[in-house]
């Protein structure tokens, strides 16, 4: 084992500058164990690098790694024609954007009063629950809560 | 051969690269591969164990991370030694890099190749596939309108 890293780095590196070849041959498999280390944003980034880094990019593996455990359950809050024939990739793409949810009621009258969705960079489940779909005691009682209207209301 | 193991397990295996050169390594340093430790537990154990996919330069480095990643754990200065000569290794020479990731995943090492990836994805971090392909040697293989089209199906990253 005579060959240090650092000798055959300097050995290498005459085949390396130049034109000789790059990272371009790099296995998809390989590149796929980067992206587990890497955001959504990024990966969706580095897609346009070359063939191998675009098929990385669109492996359920890696795309399973950034869902987060519960999806499913964000998932039964969609019509499933929304989502049946999804890539990993495609469901998180889906579950990035907010989903309204609520018992129906209020949805059909064009209220959105609570959103779910899958934060792009962290992977984090994040909601959105306006005030008034809170149940509160003694919301009703006007001695000690009163609505405000403020220029970020939604209604 | 130095010996950094621990003296219970001095024992050689013989293995041969794809280009004919044969390798004696400590069973302990051997045993880091996933598919080196299958093929003995299957049968060769006595015999020289081939490696038809991997070269003599790429076992080289190999064996040289498998031995320095052993000797880091618990030791920083040596975890940061590592980091930087393999980031050296993937400004220098990216081919040889991608090599040795090939070789990392193929021989089956789980702590290299984890090493070896994250590296290569701090590398990538922040910049733009266009400077990537600059200084990894990267050859852009899409059309201009397969290129458009991974922009157009990826836009929701970015909104």
């Amino acid at each position: 084992m005579g060959a240090t890293l650092s000798n055959l780095t300097e050995g290498g590196g005459a085949n390396g500058t130049g034109n000789g070849p790059g990272l371009g041959d790099i296995p998809e498999s390989c590149v796929a164990c980067v992206f587990m280390y890497l955001t959504p944003p990024e990966i969706c980034n580095l897609a346009r690098l070359n063939r191998a880094f675009r098929g990385a990019a669109s492996s359920n593996a890696v795309w399973d790694s950034k869902l987060p455990s519960n999806y499913q359950d964000l998932l039964d809050l969609l019509p499933p024609d929304r989502h049946l024939n999804l890539s990993k990739k495609g469901i998180f793409a889906l579950l990035s954007r907010p989903i309204p949810f609520d018992d129906g009621t209020k949805l059909a009258l064009g209220l959105i009063l609570q959103e779910v969705w899958v934060d792009r960079v962290t992977s984090g489940v994040c909601m959105s629950i306006s005030a008034k779909a809170m149940l509160i005691t003694g919301i009703e009682d006007r001695r000690y809560w009163s609505w405000i209207q403020t220029e970020e209301s939604s209604q | 051969m130095a010996s950094t193991s621990n003296s219970t397990s001095s024992k050689i295996i013989t293995l041969r690269s794809s280009d004919g050169e044969v390798f004696e390594v400590e069973e302990s340093v051997a045993l880091e591969s996933n598919l080196i430790r299958r093929m003995m537990e299957d049968d060769c154990a006595n015999n020289i164990i081939p490696l038809p996919n991997v070269t003599a330069p790429i076992f080289y480095l190999v064996i040289e991370h498998c031995k320095k990643h052993a000797e880091m754990k618990d030791n920083k200065e040596k975890k940061k030694e590592l980091r930087s000569q393999g980031e050296e290794l993937l400004k220098s020479d990216p081919h040889t890099y991608s090599n040795l990731m090939e070789a990392v995943n193929y021989l089956d090492i789980k702590s290299l190749m984890d090493l070896t990836a994250q590296w290569l994805a701090d590398f990538l971090k922040g910049k733009s596939p266009r400077l990537i392909r600059e200084l990894l040697k990267i050859k852009n293989d899409f059309t201009p309108e397969e290129e458009a089209e991974i922009l157009e199906r990826n836009r929701w990253a970015f909104d």
